[in-house]
Formats: C-alpha cells, structure tokens, sequence
C-alpha cells in the first residue's frame, strides 16, 4: 500500500460522489436492481438467508474496515454487535428493575467522563483510572445524600477541577469531563429512568441508543486497547469479547441471562422500503419488508466502506496498515485514525446487531449469539472475502451463510462416513477453510481467484501469441 | 490451585512454542481437552497404562500435524495469518473432536482412588482443616515435575539449548547447524504432549468435556502473558497466583462473574504492564 496520497485522488472525499468512475459504480447499480427485484423470485426461506447474509455483511464489513485495511486485529467483534442488539432489546421490551439504574446511571456517567477526559488530555493509564475513580467517588456520593442536581453538577466540576490541577492536565479539561460525568448521571437518573425503567422505546431509539452506547465503549476501549500490537492486541479484544459475553449470561436482572434470553422483541418497521416491493408488484409481508430493511442498511455500509476507503481518512487507515512508524514520520496521527476506525466499526457492527435483534418472525436473543464462536466466524467471513476488500465482505458473509445451509442440509438426510453420522460439521468445516485460505491465498478469494486468472490469462497469452486470451 | 497448576502448564506449553517459533498457538487449550477426552475415552475398556501414554501421544501427533500447517506459511507470514490459522486449528480441532466424541462430559476415575460400587471414589485428606482430594494432590506433584523437567531440559540438554538459540536468533542457529525446522516442529510436539499430560491429570477433578480447551487455553494465555511471554518461570507461578485469585473471588465474591476475572485482570496488565509482572521490557514486541 503507497502512503503518498496520487494527486488526482486527493479530493474524492468531498466529491466522492461525482467522482466515482464508472467501474465503481456499476456493481452499486446493479446491486440496487437486484435488490429491488429479490423478493419477487424468493420465498420466504429464502428472504430469512437473505437477512442473515445482509446483518452479517454489514458485521464482516466493519470488520474488514479495522482489520482489512487498518491492519487492527479484533478476535471480540461479537461484543459490539451483542452491545447493539442488547442494548436495543433492552431498551424496547426489558423494563430495567429500579435498584439497578443509580449503578447503571453512574456507570455510563464516569464512561463519557472519562471519554471526555481521553479526548481532552489524551490522558491514560493510572491517569485515567485515577480520573475515574475520582469520577465515581463524586456520582456515588451525590447519590447517597441526595444533593439538588445543581449541586451536584457545581460540585462535580470543582473536584474534577482540583483533581486536574493537581494532575497538572489542565483544570480546564478536568473540570469539563467531571461535568460531563456528572449530567449523564443524573440524565440517566432523572430523566432517563422513566425510559429504563418502563421500556418500551421505539425500536429505532433503540439501534441510535445502541450505536451511541457501543461507540461509547468502543472510544474508551479503543484509546487504550489500540496501542498493543499483533498478538497482544488480539488477545485483549478477545479478553474483551470474552467479558462482555459472560455480563450478558450472569447480569441477569437486566440482560436475562443465558438460561432465558430476551423474548418478546418487536420488530423494527420501515412500511415506506416496502413501497419498493409494492412498486415490482409484490405482496409485502413483514419479512419482505424487513428483508428491504436490512439490505438498505447494507447498501449504505457499502458505499460508506468504498468511499472511506478512497478518502483521505481510508488512504491514512492503509498507512498504518503498511507501517505505522512510517506513517507517524508523515505526519498521519495514527493514534488517532485507530481511534477512529475502531469507533466507526463498533457502530456498524452495533446497527447489524440492532437488526438482528428487531428481525420480523424472530423476536428472541440469547448470549451464546454473541460469544467468541460468532467473532472467530467474523474473521473466517473476512479471510474468505478478503482482508482489504468492501465488496470482498459480502461474497463472504454470502459464501459461509451457504456453507453453514449445504451443512445443515447435510446433516438432516442422516448421511454416514465410516460408520459415523454427520453432525456437528460445521466447525469443522469452517477450521478447515480458514487454514486453507490462510495458506493457499492470504489475500482472500477475491484478490486471489482474481490473480490466478490474471496469471492463467497471462500464460496463455505467453503461451500462444495471438490467441484471443 | 489446582485450576491454577493446570493454567501454568498451559502457560509453559505456550511459552515453549512461543520461545522456538514467536507464534502464540490459539489451539493450546485444544491439546489439553484431546489430553482428557482420549484418556476419558480409553480409561473405559483399557487400564490406565494404555490410555495415558496414548492420550500424551495423541496430543504430540496433533502437535505435529499443527506444526506442519503453522510451518508452511511461516516464513512470509504476518502475525495476523499466523493468528488466524492456529484459531482455525482451534476450532477444527474442537469440530473434530466433538464430531468423534459428542458434547457429553466423561467422568474420569481418580489415579488412586478406592474401588466402590459403579463409582470410584477418591481417597481424600484433611489438612489444616481443609479437605483435600488424592486427586489434586497427584495434579501438583505432575505440574512440579514439568516444571523441573523443562526447565533442566532448556538449561543443561543441547536440544533444549538449541531451541532457545532458535527463538533468538534464527539465521544464526541455522548457520550453526540446527535445523529450525525441526526445533518448530520439536516444540510444538512438547508443547502439545504436555498439554495432553495436563489434560489426562486433571480430568478425574473437571471431568473430561469436548469444549474445556477454548477457557482453559484462554485462562493459560493470561497467565502467559501475566508472567511475561517467554518467561517459564513467571508463567508457572502466574498461573497458580491466577487460579487462587479465580477461586478466592469465586468463593467470597461473585460467583456468577469468576470467569471474568482472569480476562480482567489480562485485561489490566496488558494496558498497565504489557511486558508482565515478571518480564522484561526487552520482551515487548
């Protein structure tokens, strides 16, 4: 990947649009053809796949952006796609029991503090442990002996003020992140208890709480997580992952735990994508309403994905990727691009799990939808598609969702194999393929079908000069 | 602790591969659980002096073959694809194994238990007022001789030598005469044996169980990384400060979160002190 920027590309961020050539915009065209003219020749059966593909190409795309392009491994993608799809859950059905929201104020109180804070004075480590913990004693003491919410906001700010010149960061940034800390504390205790408390948020608050709340965490996570390398950057996102699952299966009070899960969610409803299936003389039932749904949101991860790529934002994400130590040379704020990147695809991954909660006919989430299982299937769907390729992310979410149905099919005719029936393939299967594309083409099956073609293309023309190759 | 001794062999077995070949092997926790499962399945018609030997040598033969594949790439290789394919390894492993031996948990007999009627029960001892199994006590005296067995191995044998000469400088131990190659493969073959040993000695206390080796893996990892990677001695004692923490917060705290715990704490010495409690700073890669 060159690091210096070609001239004629430098400004496709602010004229992405105009700009994109031909080549480029053909598979989006025909890709909205098709889109619109699906259900027509699906079946119900069909459609279902249909939506699963489409949530899990939006996942393996905001994958690809971190991993594919920024270089950035996350073996616990899942978390972020369980955050959304609880999240929205929660907040549409789940009343949260009242003895939790003090704690669950504090606790996004201190998160966007310390966000703050981050932003602020780039501050980490023991640093920023101290600030939260400043930021935790003062929310949970303001609780205990009721203050006037004015109080507390002034007192907040004073000891985030005292805290920060005493950390010699600047009061000034201190005190803003103390009294961010202290207004979501009592946002979320006073005006937001009576949503939390109830439920029953319109699914569409849900999946914008959801983003917020994941990107939140990503920020936070993202900052100080992003500075490990290779292999211990992988195993805290899966340290991570592997969290975050286990607050689904054990808080039980809020996330149902693992022996219910959450039943009951409605579905998310968009009647005007429905006119589109109305226009190419469907009948429109909820599937094929939420099947229009969630491929319109696959649309928009697309051309986000192709136009970040080409941006100059997109062209810094593959200079870390080649080397971030040339990249810092140049003057490219990588620490800050990880950020980024990290933030943009937990919100992606954050909308794919609010569809996956909201979906028609399903209505049900359960923690092992989220575990390690999901994320390392993430990376399979990646590594088929290609690492660095948007389009690459839909052939393979499209690709392991037809493997996982041949499996599944597989296994109900009861076929034998020296003596063995066939069940439980599937991970097999899929342990198989990552090591076989990992060795026969690191690249993907995109990049690599393509070169061996290129290749054959190549030899054949050496071969027989002339010929119509 | 005796979570805790078994973390500190996983710890050594990722230490050994990491200290020859640089790769962290995702599959560890995997050697571990073919460890229990063979020995589980064996112990059922034949005597232990079968299953044992045959479960560690299993768990070499898998180590092997792993090897191979981890091999091939390994020269172009970036730590992502390496990531990635000891991951897919983890899961076809499990795939496999749960293909050939389903989900169910297998009881193992105790080493020296006393005969009972359909059940072997396990002698049992008191001490200090605690209440300790045979069991846990043969777990203890098998991660000690490990232990002691590894460690004379890497200081005082010339294959063991020759293995750290590879890790530090692989160009070098090839223009001495080691082959490489063989060392990779040499290491992923003991790594692999002890995991399997690991496995076999705690199987009569967890039960043998298909899907044990991904949070046994992961549990060991922390403990690697607690102790500084490539640090024997950090990771053994790591591990065992690991397993009475997890048991300790288990017991008084929650015990709804006590997997959380060793994650939380990875967690936490990643960011504060990545090169582990007992590395070096020379050791961050």
């Amino acid at each position: 990947m060159s690091v210096a920027a070609s001239p004629d590309s430098r400004n496709v961020s602010r004229k992405a649009v105009r700009r994109l050539d031909a080549a480029t915009a053909a598979p989006f065209v025909i890709f909205l053809i098709v889109y619109a003219l699906v259900p027509r020749f699906a079946a119900d059966k069909e459609l279902t796949m249909l939506i699963y593909i489409g949530i899990n190409t939006m996942l393996a795309i905001s994958l690809n952006l971190l991993m594919g392009y920024a270089g950035q491994v996350s073996l616990g993608h899942a978390a972020f796609f369980g955050l959304g799809a609880y999240t929205s859950a929660i907040l549409t059905v789940r009343p949260i029991p009242a003895e939790v929201i003090p704690g669950l104020g504090t606790g996004l109180g201190v998160a966007a503090g310390c966000a703050v804070f981050t932003s602020l004075t780039r501050a980490s480590g023991a640093r920023l442990a101290s600030a939260a913990a400043a930021m935790v004693a003062l929310a949970w003491g303001s609780q205990a002996v009721h203050l006037h919410p004015a109080a507390v906001l002034l007192i907040s700010a004073a000891g985030m003020a005292a805290f920060a010149a005493a950390a010699r960061s600047g009061a000034l940034m201190g005190g803003a992140s103390g009294l961010t800390a202290a207004v979501v504390t009592l946002l979320c205790q006073h005006l937001l208890a009576g949503v939390l408390q109830r439920g029953g948020a319109s699914p569409w608050s849900g999946m914008v709480a959801g983003v917020g709340f994941s990107g939140l965490v990503a920020y936070l996570l993202g900052g100080q997580v992003l500075r490990l390398k290779g292999h211990y950057l992988a195993m805290a996102t899966l340290g991570f992952g592997v969290i975050v699952e286990i607050v689904f299966r054990q808080w039980t009070a809020v996330t149902g735990g693992s022996s219910d899960g959450i039943f009951g969610i409605p579905v998310m409803r968009a009647e005007w994508l429905g006119g589109i299936g109305r226009m190419t003389g469907v009948e429109v039932s909820p599937r094929v309403e939420y099947y229009y749904l969630v491929w319109a949101f696959v649309f928009v991860c697309l051309m986000l994905g192709v136009n970040i790529v080409r941006s100059r934002v997109g062209r810094a994400f593959r200079a870390v990727h080649g080397s971030e130590v040339a990249a810092e040379s140049l003057g490219v704020d990588t620490s800050r691009y990880k950020v980024q990147v990290f933030v943009l695809s937990a919100g992606i991954a954050s909308v794919a799990g609010s569809l996956y909660a909201h979906q028609a006919g399903v209505g049900y989430i359960h923690p092992s939808e989220f575990g390690f299982g999901v994320s390392a299937q993430l990376v399979v769907m990646v590594v088929v598609g290609g690492m660095a390729s948007i389009w690459g992310a839909l052939l393979g979410a499209t690709t392991l969702q037809l493997i996982k149905t041949w499996l599944l099919g597989l296994e109900k005719t009861q076929h034998t194999l020296f003596g063995l029936t066939l069940t439980g393939l599937e991970p097999i299967v899929f342990g198989a393929v990552l090591i076989g594309v990992m060795i026969v083409m690191p690249q993907g099956l995109v990049r690599g079908v393509s070169d061996a073609a290129a290749a054959a293309l190549r030899g054949t023309r050496r071969g027989r000069p002339g010929g119509s190759g | 602790m005796t979570a805790g001794c078994i973390y500190a062999i996983v710890a050594v077995g990722f230490t050994i591969i990491y200290n020859t070949t640089g790769v962290i092997n995702f599959a560890q926790g995997e050697f571990v659980m073919i460890g229990a499962m063979v020995a589980a399945v064996l112990m059922a018609k034949f005597s232990f002096l079968v299953a044992f030997p045959a479960a560690v040598l299993a768990g070499c033969l898998v180590g092997a073959v792993l090897a191979g594949f981890v091999l091939i790439p390994l020269k172009r290789a970036a730590v992502l694809t390496l990531i990635i394919i000891t991951i897919g390894a983890s899961i076809a492993i499990q795939g496999i194994a749960q293909f050939l031996w389903g989900e169910t948990a297998i009881p193992v007999p105790p080493f020296t238990g006393i005969p009972g009627e359909g059940f072997v029960e396990d002698r049992s001892f008191h001490l200090l007022g605690a209440v300790i199994r045979a069991q846990e006590l043969w777990v203890v005296a098998v991660t000690a001789l490990i232990v002691i067995g590894m460690t004379l191995f890497f200081r005082y044998t010339l294959i063991g030598q020759a293995m750290r000469a590879c890790e530090t400088n692989p160009a070098g131990a090839r223009l001495v005469g080691i082959s490489v190659r063989r060392m990779v493969v040499l290491s992923f073959v003991m790594a692999a044996g002890l995991g399997a040993l690991a496995g076999l000695t705690v199987s009569p206390v967890f039960y043998a169980r298909v899907n044990m080796g991904t949070a046994l893996g992961l549990k060991g990892f922390c403990a690697a990384v607690l102790g500084g990677l490539g640090n024997f001695s950090g990771g053994i004692i790591a591990g065992i400060v690991l397993g009475i923490v997890e048991s300790l917060t288990g017991g008084l705290l929650w015990s709804d979160y006590k997997d959380a715990v060793a994650f939380v704490i990875l967690l936490a010495i990643l960011l504060i002190r990545p090169e582990g409690l007992l590395g070096r700073k020379a050791d961050q890669k």
